[in-house]
Formats: C-alpha cells, structure tokens, sequence
C-alpha cells in the first residue's frame, strides 16, 4: 500500500519535438514529407527519429456551383505511411513501429474538416490496428488565419511512431502544431 | 466629387487606396496561360463558391478588395486587364509581404475556376 500508484502520481512529460514538413504539388496530387525529431527530457534516452509521407486527391477537381457538403469535391482521398527511424542511441529502422494508412477527409464546412484514417501495421513492433479521428477547426485571429492544429495538406498529421526501440512500440500520438494555412 | 467616391468606398470596406506590388511577377511562360475553362462559362459558379471559401476574407465579399487586408478591387481594370495566367499563377503563389497566400493546395482547375470569376466581377 505504501509503492505509488502510476496513474495516480501526476507525471508531467517535457518534451521537444520538431518536424521538417515538405511539401508539394503535383497536378492534383498533394506530396507530403515529414522527419521528426523529439526529444524526452523526462527521461534518459536519446533524441528519438521518425518519418512519414503520403500522397492525397480530392475526388473531384471542378467544384459545382451547387452549396453541397457531400459532393466529391468535399472529400480528399490519400494514403499515408509512417514510423520510427530509432534514435541518437540506434538509428535505423530495426525494431521500429511502421504503418500505412488510407485517409478520407471531409470538409465538413468552410471551417471545418473531419479526418478518418485507420492505421495498419507493418511490423510486429507496431499496433495491428488504430484508427485516427481528427477534426481540424479554423479560425481567424486578428487577421491571420490560424487552426487549432496544422494544414493537412501540409503536414501529415497524428503519427503514431516511435522512434525509439523500446520493446513496447506503443502508438504515441502526436498533437499538431498550429501553422497557418497554405502553405 | 473624387473625395466623396472615395469616402464611399471607405465605408463600404472597399480598397481605394491599393497599389500594385510592382515586385510581384508572373513569369512570361505563366503569364502566356490560356485558362482551359475559358469555354465553359457555366463552371464560373463553382469558381463563385471556391472564392466565398477562400479569398472573401481579404478580398471582400464581392471582390471589392479590404484596405487592411491591402487588397485590390478585382473589378479595377488594373487587375482585369492582366491575363488570365498571370491570376491563375497569382493565385497559385503567395506573395507574404502582402498577406495573400498560396492556394497551391487547390486543384488546378478550381484555380482556374476562382480566375473564371474573377472575370465575371468586371
């Protein structure tokens, strides 16, 4: 009775993260890549490495005249593939969690998406599966637009990787950082 | 006469005051364009809705440019008169030091589509 109760000892994190986001235009194709570094300052590990890309479409590239939410220009299909790269202490690829997942988004509004992606496993490392639910809101700030999380254009969003080798390899979902709006 | 055009425009959040940004080039291959759509009109309607999406915040709801977003009127024959091309790559391309971002994430012909009625605005 006297050990500490994990979930109830509070236990803050502080960690670094940054990611280098490309990405560009091909036709109607959008091309994304991100690299990733974070870093855990609440524990003694070094700075751990992750990659993601992906490609999406939206359905339709002429928008009709009708005010529709369910028309095909309202959705964008893609497909996003992402995991671990190790860290400063193992890079590489080994022991890594990697999944790919298709991606349907649907501007729900002219503020508003709604993201659904299942995640599959690629490795015996990883989850088998997850899915990924993610509603972006955006909104204007004293005259820059801003979101509550990134362009999803841009950044290939809420990666569950894990750089590091650890045995567990749970999905760690990373929030997005607010970014304007096109890049 | 000219100062009550201009107070009026003032009121109504138009931009009378709108200077071109002299630096911002289209390149020639770009500027010489064709828009594709320019033979279906009918598809200026979705371009009407694609600017109400994305461009009516600084442009104004009829186009008519905002002074403190440093907007143009897009009814000013110093836009209308540039080329079809030379808006589809403005559009395409931000020019920061003005605001106005990219719209690359558009697909190509709801680009031209936006540019389809922005000549509707003449």
């Amino acid at each position: 009775m006297s050990s500490h109760n994990a979930l109830l000892t509070p236990e803050h994190d502080h960690e670094l993260e940054s990611k280098l986001i490309l990405s560009s235009d091909y036709h109607d194709w959008n091309i994304s890549e991100n690299f990733i570094a974070a870093k855990n300052f609440s524990q003694s590990e070094g700075v751990e490495f992750g990659y993601a890309f992906g490609a999406s479409r939206p359905l339709a590239t002429l928008a009709t005249g009708a005010n529709c939410r369910f028309c095909r220009e309202n959705f964008i299909l893609g497909a996003e593939m992402y995991g671990g790269l190790g860290s400063t202490l193992g890079f590489g690829v080994h022991d890594t969690a990697h999944y790919i997942a298709p991606v349907l988004s649907w501007m729900v509004s002219d503020n508003s998406n709604l993201r659904f992606s299942p995640g599959f496993a690629l490795t015996h490392e990883s989850n088998s599966v997850f899915f990924v639910l993610d509603i972006p809101m955006k909104s204007r700030i004293s005259g820059a637009e801003s979101r509550n999380s990134s362009d999803g254009n841009r950044e290939v969003d809420h990666l569950p990787w894990d750089g590091s080798r650890r045995d567990h390899a749970g999905p760690l979902l990373f929030g997005r950082t607010p970014a304007g709006a096109e890049s | 006469m000219l100062a009550l055009c201009c107070l009026a425009a003032h009121l109504l959040g138009q931009n009378p005051n709108y200077q071109p940004d002299v630096n911002w080039h289209a390149p020639t291959e770009a500027a010489s364009r064709p828009n594709p759509l320019s033979s279906r009109p009918e598809v200026a309607a979705g371009g009407r809705k694609l600017f109400i999406r994305n461009c009516v915040e600084c442009q104004g709801k009829d186009g008519a440019g905002i002074e403190k977003e440093h907007s143009a009127a897009l009814q000013l024959p110093i836009v209308q008169q540039q080329s079809d091309g030379v808006l589809f790559w403005k559009i395409t391309n931000e020019n920061t030091g003005r605001g106005m971002p990219s719209f690359s994430k558009l697909p190509e012909l709801q680009r031209w589509q936006i540019v389809l009625y922005i000549r509707t605005l003449k």
